[in-house]
């Protein structure tokens, strides 16, 4: 996510007289009834949570987002605030709020989230260590219970209710409304919105939770809430049929009478040796009862170590079974379990799932690794072994002994709602399946504490045994066909699929819990992600998370840095691609033009020193002539008998001036005193042609005019030699 | 010569002669229609394609979408055609079509609009939409008069 980004989603609620934008969902769980809320005067996505426990003093409300920096930045000062955080900017708060009892927030940047499993670990050490006097009444455990299930619980709301999930905004009508030209009138606008194809105004009444979380989606299914589950390996997408208790009961069944060593389940009653009126409802492999049913206990699950007893011996050794075997006891235990007169046995299998997860979240190495004694040592799970659940006695949690191991913190949270009261049907399912002279909140208490104990005396592997036999029973229940597999190899545009059709179909969305990769293309549009972003209050401006209150001067997250380099680098390489294709086209261009003008040169060059060979052939032969004439007219002179004058004359050799052939010879006088001496473009081609002297001989006018001067003046040589000294300077 | 009639129920349309994207997308939808005079404004075909309910959660997205881009600075022109769209879709509900035309002449000049609104004016505007769409099945025909009054910019 990003310091620009916005959320999403928003809740409405249809009422007799409109819509209305502030809704409470309500949560029962185990221990306490929360109601979470979206509180209209917050300018971001803030959870609310007003908790009833039933308890004097105990933490009564948690709020996140900007809602929580608020309550935080108010009690910084305040004595009796136990505070965590990891750095500066993002703190876990637990403020004493007097008789009201105590708040818990949570604040961080870019983040309406509640607090993570590590954020509460964190907080549990801290009041654990604290000197002061906190007598907090009501687990912060809790709170990560209630906010993995908001979300399915959201789902529920909006399938049985009036509630709507739907987007903050149109951006087709944002595109219109911000759209600078003028020519989108309001009709236009106003039309667009009832557009189905491209509006997205779509109101969300239906919708399905979607998690990668095993026990979170078992404890979906059962409440009846619409989900998908995905696998992670591969990423397929599963549509879970729900509320099928007598279905998963009976695959159970099917698993331990198929088992190598299989347990058996008797078709008719059988009496218990010792014990006529106690019949043996599952029996493992070396032939011990393991469930039985009588008078005082109608579901009795027997973990004891076998040991003597009187004159009998008694007990299962439950423990060393492996994980996958007690796991699937459990369950079997747990699914199967008298209703009595309740309609369900399913606040039970409620109340099992959601210790469960509580197990799964802080037994993994995010809690561990904090806070280390949180799974207890080898000693301490050897004595939760050793726990008769006939015999169990809370009264070890009466104290003001500050606890660290999550079985003694839950078993505390136990113990303190059990004075206090459970709900009523968990109440009256337990109550009448044991009929101890116990009051009903401490049965409910021991069976709780029970299961705890269960899952506490081992080190982690029935917790996974746990889940992954909750997939298996997901898968069975899908009919092992997923209704979406994820290619195997990066698809662009990997266009639609069943789950997309189904979604558009029933006009639904999906509310996403967790998933494994990313989401595929066509389900984006339909997608909620976690809480960030629902409870989104629409009565007033939504600001991106830079301009919350709390993340003044946001400083993106290391991911998202790293996704802001690659597009940097991208957009980089992307103009650089550019410059080079513009280079390349103006080398091209420029190319072309040369190749062009050298053409065009070529053929002026062509055309230049074909009109010079013309006009040296023409010179040639006007000079051929006149010499031609010359020798004539000599020749008759020679002829002359005037013996006077019949002395031999001297020939005078004439020098043609050697003619380049860059330089064409110029025409004959005569035309270039009628200026015609110019051929087209040859002017101005060659402006500096000088002109070229010629010969004597190429003159015969002037040759004659010369004749005559010299036979007046000068010997006829003189004009010659005057000629031949300056024929170098004119010839090249 | 752009505009052609077609009679719908007993009444004649003019359908819009745009050559928009927007305008070709509806014409496919056959619902751009708009009455027989000069004026563009639009009117709802008869044979009601476009019900309340539509027309109350269109009114419940044009709201959001107008909150969402709420902010400092919200330039005049913008906040001012998102308040008369949103008039607009209220009259619609309640099926006056009297303010059509003055709307979309103030829509037209919002173009000439310059400067950004006070968040105060931005949350009066948006508190009175909110009241509104809380009663969005009470709308009537005097819903709009209030609000009518204040439209000067």
């Amino acid at each position: 996510m990003s310091c620009s980004d916005k959320p999403i989603f928003v809740i409405i609620k249809e009422t007799p007289a409109g819509y209305s934008f502030d809704n409470d969902v309500v949560y029962s769980s185990p221990f306490a009834k929360h109601v979470l809320s979206q509180p209209a005067d917050m300018t971001h996505p803030s959870l609310v949570v007003t908790s009833s426990w039933g308890l004097n003093k105990s933490i009564t409300q948690m709020a996140t987002g900007n809602a929580g920096f608020s309550i935080l930045k108010k009690a910084d000062n305040r004595s009796n605030f136990i505070r965590n955080y990891d750095n500066r900017r993002k703190f876990v708060g637990l403020i004493d709020n007097g008789s009201r009892g105590y708040k818990l927030a949570r604040t961080a940047p870019l983040s309406g989230n509640a607090p993570s499993v590590m954020e509460l670990t964190n907080l549990l050490k801290s009041i654990s260590n604290s000197g002061k006097n906190i007598k907090v009444r009501g687990s912060p455990l809790e709170y990560k219970r209630l906010l993995d299930y908001f979300q399915f619980l959201l789902v529920s709301k909006i399938k049985a209710s009036d509630l709507f999930l739907t987007r903050p905004n149109n951006v087709h009508v944002m595109d219109d409304i911000n759209n600078p030209s003028k020519d989108v009138t309001l009709e236009e606008v106003y039309l667009s919105l009832f557009e189905q194809e491209s509006s997205n105004r779509t109101m969300y009444n239906s919708a399905y939770f979607v998690t990668m979380d095993r026990v979170a989606a078992l404890a979906a299914v059962v409440r009846q809430i619409p989900t998908i589950y995905q696998t992670v390996k591969p990423q397929n997408y599963y549509d879970v049929p729900t509320g099928n208790v007598n279905r998963i009961t009976k695959f159970l069944q099917s698993k331990l009478k198929t088992a190598r060593n299989a347990f058996e389940i008797p078709n008719r009653n059988t009496p218990m040796n010792n014990h006529p009126n106690r019949t043996q409802e599952l029996i493992t492999p070396g032939g011990r009862p393991i469930i039985t049913k009588g008078p005082l206990f109608k579901w009795f699950l027997d973990t004891r170590n076998i040991q003597e007893k009187g004159n009998r011996e008694v007990g299962t050794s439950f423990h060393k079974f492996s994980a996958d075997k007690k796991a699937l006891i459990l369950f079997y235990w747990v699914f199967a379990y008298p209703s009595g007169t309740h309609t369900t046995n399913l606040p039970f299998i409620e109340a099992f799932l959601s210790i469960l997860d509580t197990f799964h979240d802080f037994t993994g190495s995010r809690a561990t690794t904090t806070f280390k004694n949180i799974i207890g040592t080898e000693n301490t799970r050897n004595n939760l072994k050793r726990i008769d659940p006939a015999q169990l006695n809370l009264n070890d949690f009466n104290t003001k002994k500050a606890h660290k191991t999550l079985v003694k913190l839950l078993g505390t949270d136990i113990y303190r709602k059990s004075r206090k009261a459970y709900n009523t049907p968990l109440k009256t399912i337990i109550s009448e399946a044991n009929k101890r002279r116990l009051n009903a909140d401490d049965k409910v208490g021991r069976m709780l504490y029970f299961i705890t104990s269960m899952l506490g005396s081992d080190s982690g592997s029935l917790v996974q045994a746990c889940e992954n036999l909750s997939q298996e029973i997901l898968l069975h229940l899908a009919d092992n066909d997923p209704i979406y597999e994820r290619p195997k190899t990066f698809v662009f545009g990997e266009g639609r699929n069943k789950l997309c059709d189904k979604l558009d179909r029933e006009g639904a969305c999906l509310v996403i819990d967790a998933i494994s990769g990313s989401i595929p293309q066509c389900l984006a549009k339909h997608s909620v992600y976690h809480n960030v972003g629902v409870l989104d209050p629409a009565t007033r401006s939504i600001l991106s998370w830079s301009e919350v209150d709390g993340n003044e001067g946001c400083v993106d997250g290391a991911k998202e840095k790293e996704r802001q380099r690659k597009m940097r680098l991208k957009r980089r390489q992307e103009q650089k691609r550019l410059l080079k294709e513009k280079a390349a086209k103006e080398r091209i261009k420029k190319a072309k033009a040369t190749r062009e003008r050298t053409i065009r040169e070529e053929a002026a060059a062509a055309a230049a020193s074909k009109a010079a060979k013309a006009a040296a052939e023409a010179k040639a032969k006007v000079g051929r002539e006149a010499r031609v004439a010359a020798r004539e007219a000599a020749e008759k002179r020679e002829r002359n008998n005037n013996t006077l004058n019949n002395r031999p004359v001297k020939k005078v050799k004439s020098t043609p001036t050697p003619v380049t052939a860059s330089r064409p010879p110029r025409p004959p006088r005569s035309m270039r005193q009628q200026g015609l001496n110019t051929t087209p473009g040859s002017a101005s081609a060659r402006p500096q042609t000088r002109p070229i002297t010629e010969s004597a001989s190429a003159r015969p006018q002037t040759r004659a005019a010369s004749a005559a001067r010299s036979k007046r003046n000068a010997p006829a040589s003189a004009g010659t030699r005057s000629a031949s000294r300056r024929t170098p300077s004119t010839t090249r | 010569m752009f505009r052609r009639e077609r009679d719908r129920g007993g009444k004649t349309i003019v359908q819009s002669p745009k050559t928009s994207t927007l305008s070709n997308r509806r014409k496919a939808s056959g619902r751009l229609t708009f009455p027989a005079t000069t004026s563009k404004t639009p009117v709802i075909a008869s044979n009601n394609v476009i019900n309340k309910n539509t027309q109350r959660q269109q009114l419940v997205n044009t709201y959001l979408t107008f909150t969402y881009e709420m902010r400092d600075n919200l330039p005049r022109r913008i906040f001012w055609r998102y308040v008369i769209l949103v008039l607009l879709s209220i009259d619609k509900i309640a099926g006056v079509s009297s303010n059509d035309e003055k709307y979309s002449q103030l829509f037209e000049q919002t173009n000439s609009l310059n400067g950004t609104v006070p968040i105060d004016i931005q949350n009066t505007w948006a508190r009175k939409f909110e009241y509104i769409v809380k009663n969005a099945k009470g709308i009537s025909s005097s819903t709009t008069k209030s609000l009518n009054s204040m439209l000067k910019f």
